[in-house]
């Protein structure tokens, strides 16, 4: 399957999506809460989603998020040597939880 | 204890086998005991990072069984039949190896002591591990909260944790267990071997009223289905909680 926003082109295999809690992890570091807590509204189609419950690919050499309603790319996340590449292209907004302590 | 709860920082620890049972001819229980975890919720899971020798690593998730002692938790994993890691785990790992884990991850797919909904359990194959660390909880917390857990496995040879969750629903009665055989079902069984319908989940007389907050874990098929099911029954969207793994039959 092929999809797209504004930015990006990627084709997955809608076989191999796992969802937002299997990609919890590595965006739990990069944001710094706990990510299967964030709300995150979709740019493409305004669908309003926990990102547990979005699509993710672990496939690619990163971690891409697609929403669960239209399949747009909302989210994608890479570690490299040099540092951990974030884009929230193709995402409205991201709420994030309060973090304790 | 304190209610001062740390941040939580998610890093890399090691962790050490310590104790290994089978489940299934193709399930095999780990105990790892190592790492220094704050604020485990059953329901959770850890990503597990594995690196050969040549320097070759492979990452993945996998649900928490138990934790229910400090610095131990126990994983069960099914061998998948063209898995990369899953082999490792349950054919190959010896007492005394190690692994790489991070975790414990995501408060979206746990469950609480203190929420007082009844809970509905829906698992399918391996999907009944993270609802088996919610079961336990519940009773290592003294919980009286109504659960029912609807499993759906492919055989009586598959169905992981038969005499546990037979042993924890005989002595509790506010634990319900239905099992639900997809390929062939045992001599004398009343329900014929089929997918899950709508009339296994139907019956909420043990939720006393309230609607039951509902966590559906296994396969992405089997998750899907389910969680239409579960809307036409007049579940709200918002009290159904879903955990998806890749497409792994069953």
């Amino acid at each position: 399957m092929s999809i797209s926003d504004d930015n990006v082109k990627v084709d997955l295999d809608q076989s191999k999506a796992l969802d937002g809690n299997a990609a919890a992890g590595a965006f739990s570091v990069a944001l710094g809460v706990d990510a299967s807590m964030i709300d995150i509204v979709c740019a493409g189609c305004g669908y309003r989603a926990p990102f547990a419950e979005e699509r993710a690919y672990l496939e690619g050499p990163g971690t891409t998020l697609c929403c669960r309603r239209c399949a747009s790319v909302i989210g994608r996340l890479a570690t490299t040597p040099a540092g951990m590449w974030l884009s929230l292209s193709g995402s409205e907004s991201w709420r994030l939880p309060i973090v304790d302590g | 204890m304190t209610d001062r709860r740390e941040p939580r920082r998610l890093v890399w620890q090691r962790a050490e086998l310590v104790d290994a049972r089978r489940e299934t001819a193709s399930a095999r229980t780990l105990v790892f005991s190592g790492p220094a975890w704050t604020g485990y919720m059953s329901g959770q899971h850890v990503d597990v990072r594995l690196t050969a020798e040549g320097g070759y690593s492979a990452e993945r998730s996998y649900s928490i069984a138990a934790a229910e002692r400090p610095r131990c938790f126990e994983l069960t994993v099914q061998r998948l039949p063209d898995g990369e890691v899953s082999p490792y785990f349950v054919e190959e790992m010896a007492i005394g190896d190690e692994i790489e884990v991070r975790g414990p991850i995501g408060g979206w797919f746990a469950w609480r002591p203190e929420t007082p909904d009844p809970i509905l359990l829906v698992g399918g194959g391996s999907g009944v591990v993270p609802l088996m660390a919610m079961i336990r909880e519940r009773d290592r917390a003294g919980s009286r909260v109504p659960f029912r857990l609807v499993y759906s496995a492919r055989s009586v040879d598959e169905a992981l944790y038969r005499d546990e969750l037979a042993d924890r629903s005989s002595t509790n009665d506010r634990l319900i267990v239905d099992q639900i055989y997809t390929r062939s079902a045992p001599m004398g069984y009343e329900r014929a071997p089929s997918r899950i319908s709508q009339m296994d989940l139907a019956d909420l007389s043990w939720a006393a009223g309230s609607a039951p907050r509902c966590y559906v874990c296994g396969p992405n098929g089997f998750v899907e289905s389910v969680s239409q099911l579960l809307l036409a029954l007049g579940h709200a969207p918002d009290m159904i909680r879903t955990e998806r793994f890749g497409p792994t039959g069953e």
